[in-house]
């Protein structure tokens, strides 16, 4: 059986959002105000009232430069809260990981899954004052679709997109692509204006539809991003913040430092300075459990590169080397171990999964003498800049029962293809909250980003083939479960942690997001009270 | 961490009548400089802390335990605590020892390989010169860390690469020391000897040039060890490279990142990396003093010291223009003691008389001259004597007094007039300074005086060189123009070391006959220094002979010539017939130089 | 004068073009590895082909530079690959950053250093002896050490100064001040400490010229001797000096920038360079070399008008 899916097609979501938000794993000091995820329903009413003294500028940073406004090199990621709020999204992801409408009110997909219908709200602008409607949707989506860059992989399933009426959207696809409604809440989801969409300077420049407005004059490209609110936005109530300055601070101790010194608002810290905080008396923390998720991906499932790796037992060995507690720990105590792949938010995950691998050197090491391995061997394995952290720890679990790692630098900028290059038979990788479907995608997929040497798998295409057809991703949850219960068994990941983030407030201020919001986005910070 | 300037190498103080010093070997005074001593022994330390780094800790360097994170310092069997991933801080910081280390070996002896061939073949092979200095300027332009980032994807980070591209990027530092001295060394004449001897290029440059060069060489190669260590720390700091590798940098990273956690881990590896390059910058200086003379003093402008237990004596009239009695002038050794290099030499010069104080060089002839006019380096000491000048006492005298002496009533013609006048000023300019300081005549007056004085003194376009630099005027005019400022204020004692002996032959008796014209006519006396005793027969109607710091014979020129006293008075004058009237040493030295000696 | 210094010009023209090419020769091999950063996970094969056609970056290298340098000429650097920011307006706000602080660190190093340098070489005793000390001090002390200490104590606990960030001149004069004072400061200790030495070297070898003791024979003051001779002397090293610390401060800039947060060159710089932004790094190439370049001239053009003899070259 085949996953009618081109391979680029797969390689959209994981990696991505790795590369761009820039987020740097740690143990004991989980990035900055980096990889933040969150979104939370807007139109709450939380949010809605703010006190009458409660601040109405946000400073928050980011650790990386964010890259061009042009619709189809859109990073995800930290990026994601810059563009998110100028360009807005038609759905977002609501605190338990629901799909919420939002420049959108609702969608239907065709019986057999190929025409996605979304009706627009009628009262949407774009910051230049011109109504934003079905048509600069489809002129959107279709520049995405035609134009090289990061963001139009997403776009490749889309035969054709039409604006039935000026609220009405109907997308038709070449495939199945259940995933694609969740890809809506982030880059094909949103609404630029399109008549300055080819213009060179639109990548500095961007007019959106979305709650906020780039001030051009106090925004500094790759330093310091400055945005407006938008007074005439459908929901500009919800938004408690006029101005919202976004820097962008590289080192995680500065973006530390400068929250300390009152310069920044909000600010990601280490697990352990949160009691710091808290007893300052300047600061609140509020900490998010199981925001990403960090694994080795055994992806030389097939033993091409190292044959041990064929044999079941060994991936099980590994599996059973994980001390995945001591990796928590190890992170100030943020996060939680993780057995399966699948985000406890999501549906696909099954408690009864996390007992399979405990933590057992003896029974790895005898289940590694049993597949003939007594003596261990030894591993290349890809080290990338977001996970080097990690390694120590990853290199003696592994040292800890005969499995020797070579660790080979890789350049930022060769982070993806190291993955795919096919010359690595583990990697330690990493990925942010991701709805069933397009966890199933980059998971497991034949063509998937983190199935690099392609195996399949007969009961595994089996279940592929019926989750492609999803199309209420309420009603799939038990093919999610079996796909990933068969990830658990076979072995085809080494599931560590997953990670959690801590945030530090200063007063008057509250980070609002959930573990299950995916995307970073403007909304997840809020005033107190 | 920024990566430093190796202190540029300051060349050694050459002093004419320097007491000569008991050549030891390099390594002898090497080891009783305490500050190489201490320096060594530190850098030795690391070097066997590092290679003990597998024995003293109890875990490698990338041994991550849970429970150890963020141990603090003195826990058991972690004696500097753990890392934020569990890994033994003390193990980590004696591995960084050898990353360190190798870093250094790799990039300075590229530089010192690299840098001394093409320092050897562009400095000694003419037709090279051009091509090999373009390489090196070349080489300086790049823009060093960037292309260290920008190289990544070919160097993969792996810091021995990444060193070994940074040894060429310090290529051009040793380049261009070889290249200088061995400029110098290829125009001595043994070298010119050996040359015309068929001995080949590949020999003169290994045994005559190499030998030379060596010294300045290692002393920037431990420079560029310290910079190589520190460019590494940096690279490692900013993440480049294996995480595999233990290094200074990368624990100042960590370290830095824990600040709040656990402030003490950033103190080990910064105080590491700032003990072991302060080490390299130290130990190398000392090598510096070893090779190349010791690093210069300050340089006080002051009356010359005078030894604890010295008192001048009081003026006594015997009518004499200049009186010297027992003076004594000595030098502190490195152990401090006094070594005198005048022994109680006593001179006397009347109104119109000239002096010749004779000897070879190194006898303190210079030496006496300069204790007469109070300008000897700041490390000489009087030890005992009197200087009695027209009836005052001015040995020992504060700078204020003796600088309204100066001039008016002393002054001193040097011996190499080029170096004599400050290259930076017009002929014009120094000496209307010099007329206005001891004469406190206006502007416009001095310069008249001073166009009359050079026209007195035998220029023919005194206007024109008056608006001259130094380096647009001969030597022979050069010297006139010394003379015409030593005389500009009428002075009653005239110094003269050595006037003619860096001229050429048909320029001296030129200058010999000016001084007795000028003598004429403003009644001076003169001591005039020298070694030749035909000038002495030329001009002198006294003579003092002096020999190893001491006077042994005075008297007047015609009696010591038809009979001297002391047999190497005789000795001096039997070779008169043999010597050649240019001082071959100086002119040596002027070629060494590079300059013309014309 | 003139011809002296037109030689120059045209020599680092010359050496601007051999230095400028290597870099895009050497770069030249990682095109592929670029051109996959910026598609990020639409990387593959053909894809990376179609973008590097579209960008032009299949042609040759001679070619690719030769297009480059007529930009140059016409002040036209390219774009950013990664934020569509022209070159030429991303260079200049990131070097504004820098020259803020380097400008006044150097200014205020170069200042102390002359002070220190001449003090030393002219006072001897327990005055070279404390300032030697002092010397050695800024030398060795890490520079990261210095300015993490000056982070915490006066910014994050005494709140005098900001930690982090740059308020350009024209926004805020005050301001501008408060956020480079620590900066320049950490930058200033260690370049103060490696010129005095230097400063001081020179000035002795010049205290021990024949012509000082000449001057001294003559009745010239102490003070007339180490002012308008000794030190006008010492001018032509002492600059050379001055500029070499110059462009060493200005790679150093990096670490400083890491730990205040400048929006600066360093910082910018190394971004770019490990997301590997083609025309970006040629640019920052182009600057630095011709920083480089530029500040060897100005210390020739004036050594040469500081030295009567050179001038005649």
């Amino acid at each position: 059986m085949q996953v009618n899916t081109p391979l680029r097609r797969q390689v959209r979501r994981s990696v991505a959002a790795a590369i761009a938000a820039g987020a740097v794993f740690t143990l004991g000091a989980c990035s900055g105000a980096s990889d933040p995820a969150a979104s939370p329903t807007t139109g709450t009413s939380e949010s809605g009232a703010p006190a009458a003294d409660a601040p109405t500028t946000l400073a928050i940073a980011t650790n990386r430069a964010p890259s061009t406004f042009d619709p189809v090199g859109l990073a995800t990621g930290n990026d994601a809260l810059i563009w998110g709020s100028i360009y807005d999204t038609l759905f977002v992801i609501g605190p338990d990981g629901e799909l919420v409408p939002h420049l959108a009110t609702g969608y239907s997909y065709s019986d057999d899954g190929l025409e996605l219908t979304v009706t627009l709200r009628d009262d949407l602008t774009f910051s230049d004052g011109t109504p934003a409607t079905a048509a600069e949707y489809k002129a959107t989506l279709e520049h995405i679709r035609d134009t090289a860059g990061a963001g139009q992989a997403m776009a490749d399933t889309v035969a054709s997109v039409e604006a039935a009426d000026a609220t009405t959207v109907v997308i038709t696809f070449s495939a199945n692509d259940p995933g694609f409604l969740f890809d809506l809440t982030s880059r094909v989801g949103i609404i630029a204006q399109p008549d300055k969409m080819a213009d060179e300077s639109y990548g500095l420049d961007p007019i959106g539809a979305g709650p906020y407005m780039l001030d051009a004059e106090k925004t500094q490209s790759g330093t310091q991003y400055v945005l407006i609110k938008r007074d005439d936005y459908w929901n500009a109530d919800a938004y408690p913040f006029e101005e919202v300055t976004v820097r962008v601070i590289a080192d995680a101790t500065a973006i530390e430092n400068s929250l300390r010194a009152g310069e920044l608002d909000i600010a990601g810290v280490q697990a352990q300075t949160a009691p710091q905080f808290e007893s300052s008396g300047d600061f609140t923390t509020t900490q998010l459990e199981a925001q990403s998720s960090l694994f080795l991906d055994i992806a030389d499932r097939d033993g091409a590169i190292e044959p041990a790796f064929a044999d079941l037992r060994v991936r099980q060995a590994i599996n059973f080397a994980l001390n995945r507690d001591g990796f928590v720990q190890a992170g100030g105590g943020v996060g939680q171990p993780a057995y399966q792949m699948d985000f406890p938010s999501t549906s696909g995950y099954d408690p009864a999964l996390d007992s399979v691998y405990t933590y057992d050197v003896e029974k790895a090491k005898s289940l590694l003498a049993e597949a003939g391995y007594a003596e261990g061997f030894s591993i290349d394995m890809p080290s990338l800049v977001y996970t080097t952290s990690m390694e120590p720890a990853i290199t003696q679990a592994l040292a800890d029962i005969g499995i020797t790692v070579n660790w080979d630098s890789i350049p930022p900028q060769d982070t993806v293809q190291a993955l795919l290059s096919g010359k690595y038979p583990v990697i330690l990788w990493f990925a942010s909250t991701l709805p069933d479907a397009n966890q199933v995608q980059d998971f497991y997929a034949p063509a998937a980003l983190l199935n690099p040497m392609h195996t399949t798998d007969p009961e595994l295409d089996a279940l592929l083939e019926q989750a492609s057809k999803i199309t209420d991703p309420a009603a799939g949850a038990d093919i999610y479960k079996q796909i990933n219960a068969f990830g658990v068994n076979n072995a085809w990941y080494a599931p560590l942690m997953f990670t959690g983030q801590t945030f530090a407030e200063a007063e008057g201020y509250k980070y609002v997001g959930t573990s299950a919001q995916q995307s970073v986005r403007i909304e997840s910070y809020g005033v107190a009270g | 961490m920024s990566t430093p300037t190796a202190p540029v190498a300051v060349p050694a103080l050459a002093l004419e009548d320097e007491p000569a010093e008991v050549r030891r070997g390099a390594l002898q005074r090497l080891v009783r400089d305490p500050q190489a001593v201490i320096t060594g022994l530190i850098i030795l330390t690391f070097v066997v802390l590092g290679l003990l780094a597998n024995v003293i800790p109890q875990h490698g360097p990338n041994e991550a335990r849970f429970e150890a994170i963020n141990l603090p310092i003195g826990s058991p069997d972690y004696p500097l605590g753990g890392d934020y991933a569990g890994r033994d801080i003390l193990a980590r910081l004696l591995h960084s020892i050898n990353t360190a280390m190798v870093s250094g070996l790799i990039g300075a002896s590229i530089a010192l390989v690299v840098g001394t061939t093409l320092g050897l073949v562009g400095g000694y092979f003419n037709r090279f010169r051009t091509p090999v200095e373009w390489g090196a300027t070349i080489l300086q332009t790049f823009p060093g860390m960037l292309l260290l980032i920008v190289l990544m994807p070919l160097t993969g980070g792996d810091f021995r690469w990444t060193m070994a591209i940074f040894g060429f990027l310090l290529t051009p530092g040793i380049y261009r020391i070889v290249r200088n001295q061995t400029v110098g060394v290829s125009r001595e004449l043994y070298v010119d000897a050996a040359r015309v001897s068929g001995v080949t290029d590949m020999r003169i440059l290994g045994r005559h040039i190499l030998s030379v060069v060596r010294g300045p060489v290692i002393v920037a190669t431990t420079f560029l060890f310290g910079s190589a260590i520190g460019v590494q720390s940096g690279l490692a700091y900013l993440g480049v490279g294996s995480k595999e590798i233990p290094s200074f940098g990368a624990m100042i990273s960590d370290g830095f990142r824990n600040i709040y956690i656990a402030p003490g881990q950033y103190i080990w590896p910064a105080v590491a990396l700032g003990v072991l390059n302060g080490a390299f910058v130290l130990f190398g200086n000392a090598l510096r003093d070893t090779f190349e003379g010791s690093q210069p003093k300050a340089e006080k402008i002051t009356a010359t010291a005078v030894a604890d237990d010295f008192e001048a004596e009081t003026a006594d009239g015997t009518g004499a223009l200049l009186e010297v009695r027992d003076l004594g002038i000595a030098y502190r050794s490195p152990s401090g003691e006094l070594n005198e290099v005048v022994r109680g030499v006593s001179l006397t010069v009347r109104m119109g008389e000239t002096l010749g104080l004779v000897g070879e060089s190194g006898s303190g002839k210079t030496q006496t001259a300069f204790g007469v006019l109070g300008v000897l380096p700041t490390e000489a000491v009087v030890t005992r004597g009197s200087v009695v000048l027209a009836g005052r006492q001015i040995l020992g005298a504060p700078q204020a007094e003796l600088n309204k002496l100066r001039g008016s009533e002393i002054a001193y013609i040097p011996q190499e007039p080029m170096s004599n006048l400050d290259p930076v000023y017009t002929i014009g300019s120094q000496l209307v300074e010099g007329i206005r300081v001891s004469t406190g005549l206006s502007k416009a007056k001095a310069k008249e005086r001073a166009l009359e004085l050079l026209e007195r003194v035998g220029i023919p376009d005194p206007q024109r060189t008056f608006r001259s630099y130094p380096h647009e005027i001969s030597g022979g005019m050069a010297q006139r123009v010394l003379i015409a400022g030593a005389v500009a204020p009428k002075p009653k004692l005239l110094i003269a070391d050595e006037p003619t002996t860096a001229l050429d032959v048909t320029v001296q008796a030129d200058i010999l006959d000016l001084l007795r014209d000028l003598q004429a006519e403003m009644g001076m006396g003169i001591v005039l220094v020298t070694h030749n005793f035909g000038v002495v027969a030329d001009s002198c109607t006294s003579l003092a002979v002096m020999q190893g710091g001491e006077v042994v014979e005075t008297g007047a020129t015609i009696d010591v010539f038809a009979q001297p006293q002391h047999p190497y008075t005789s000795m001096l004058l039997g070779s008169i017939l043999d010597e050649d009237t240019i001082r071959d040493d100086s002119a040596m030295v002027l070629v060494a130089d590079g300059k013309d000696p014309r | 004068m003139l011809l002296f210094a037109l030689r120059r010009v045209a020599f680092g023209l010359v050496l601007f073009v051999i230095v400028s090419f290597t870099t895009m020769f050497l770069l030249s091999f990682s095109f592929d590895s670029i051109i996959g950063s910026k598609l990020g996970s639409a990387a593959n094969v053909d894809s990376i082909a179609a973008m590097k056609a579209d960008l032009g970056l299949d042609r040759s290298v001679p070619v690719l530079y030769a297009e480059w340098f007529r930009g140059v000429l016409h002040g036209d650097l390219g774009a950013s690959f990664f934020t569509g920011e022209p070159v030429t307006e991303a260079l200049p706000s990131r070097l504004a950053v820098t020259l803020s602080v380097v400008g006044p660190a150097m200014i205020i190093s170069a200042l102390i250093a002359l002070f220190l340098g001449v003090l030393a070489a002219t006072r001897g005793g327990w005055v070279d002896k404390t300032a030697q000390g002092m010397m050695l001090t800024g030398y060795l002390v890490p520079n990261l050490l210095i300015a993490i200490v000056l982070v915490v104590v006066f910014a994050v606990n005494l709140g005098w100064f900001p930690a982090t960030g740059f308020t350009s001149f024209a926004e805020d004069p005050a301001e501008w001040a408060r956020s480079i004072t620590l900066p320049v400061i950490t930058m200033a200790f260690g370049g103060a400490a490696s010129m005095a030495n230097q400063v001081r070297g020179t000035m002795i070898d010049e205290l021990r010229k024949d012509y000082v003791r000449t001057l001294r024979t003559r009745g010239v003051s102490a003070r007339a001797i180490v002012i308008r001779h000794a030190l006008r002397n010492s001018a032509g090293p002492a600059l050379t000096v001055f500029g070499l610390t110059f462009i060493t401060l200005f790679g150093s800039a990096l670490f400083i920038e890491q730990v205040f947060a400048l929006p600066g060159f360093g910082t910018y710089s190394f971004n770019v360079a490990l997301q590997g932004d083609f025309p970006v790094l040629m640019g920052l190439t182009a600057f630095g070399v011709g920083l480089t370049i530029g500040v060897n001239l100005l210390i020739d053009l004036a050594n040469g008008w500081l030295n009567p003899k050179a001038r005649q070259y």
